[in-house]
């Protein structure tokens, strides 16, 4: 697990950097028209979601995954 | 809302979920097939949520949903409020569940949200729209 005061990044180069990871970041600053975060500063990042959750605090952390979706070839439907 | 979208690809978008005990935003699917949203377990827990389901340690204890490959169980929450962009839904029904780790996703915004909205899936012009009804 790291934890880190990270720099303000957008979300592709926060991704590029750390890739195949869950990230969990503050949002920055978001695109107007569809609301999505935009930039971002990564506060934990780990292979393991579980790692990150239990070094995030609850309130407004974004978290996601920055590998190919889906990693394998399965198809989600729920 | 107006969200770029490409073909033969899960539609993604940035979701937050709000609790009594604070807001969390997950990368969601949307997932046009489902009755509910689905958030993850440990999280509603942890925004305040009763969700004490646990299949693998209480078997038989919640609510049964239907997958594509499966019979899960899990608890049955109303979400206060889930919002995409500026578009927020309030009471809004949702599964406290953990999604495959392997899959990349840990939420799914269901017909549950998308009811108090109206929805566009435009592949030609490759956009998702949801707006205000």
């Amino acid at each position: 697990m790291e934890l880190y005061p990270g720099k303000v990044m957008t979300l592709e180069e926060a991704a590029e950097k750390h890739p195949k990871q869950w990230l969990g970041v503050k949002v920055i600053s978001r695109d107007k028209e569809s609301g999505q975060p935009l930039k971002v500063k990564v506060l934990a990042k780990n292979v393991d979601l579980y790692s990150v959750r239990r070094n995030i605090g609850v309130d407004d952390v974004c978290t996601f995954y920055t590998g190919p979706i889906p990693e394998i070839s399965i198809v989600l439907m729920f | 809302m107006k969200l770029k979208i490409e073909p033969d690809r899960p539609i993604m978008l940035f979701v937050r979920v709000k609790g009594r005990k604070g807001v969390r935003e997950y990368r969601a699917v949307l997932d046009t097939g489902s009755q509910y949203s689905v958030i993850p377990l440990q999280d509603a827990r942890e925004l305040g949520y009763e969700a004490y389901c646990d299949p693998e340690a209480e078997p038989s204890s919640g609510t049964r949903g239907v997958t594509k490959s499966d019979i899960i169980e899990a608890d049955e929450i109303e979400l206060e409020e889930v919002s995409v962009a500026d578009l927020a839904a309030k009471n809004v029904k949702a599964l406290a569940y953990h999604l495959p780790r392997m899959g990349g996703v840990e939420a799914t915004l269901g017909l549950s949200f998308l009811k108090n909205f109206k929805t566009t899936i435009d592949y030609k012009a490759g956009y998702l729209t949801i707006e205000p009804i």
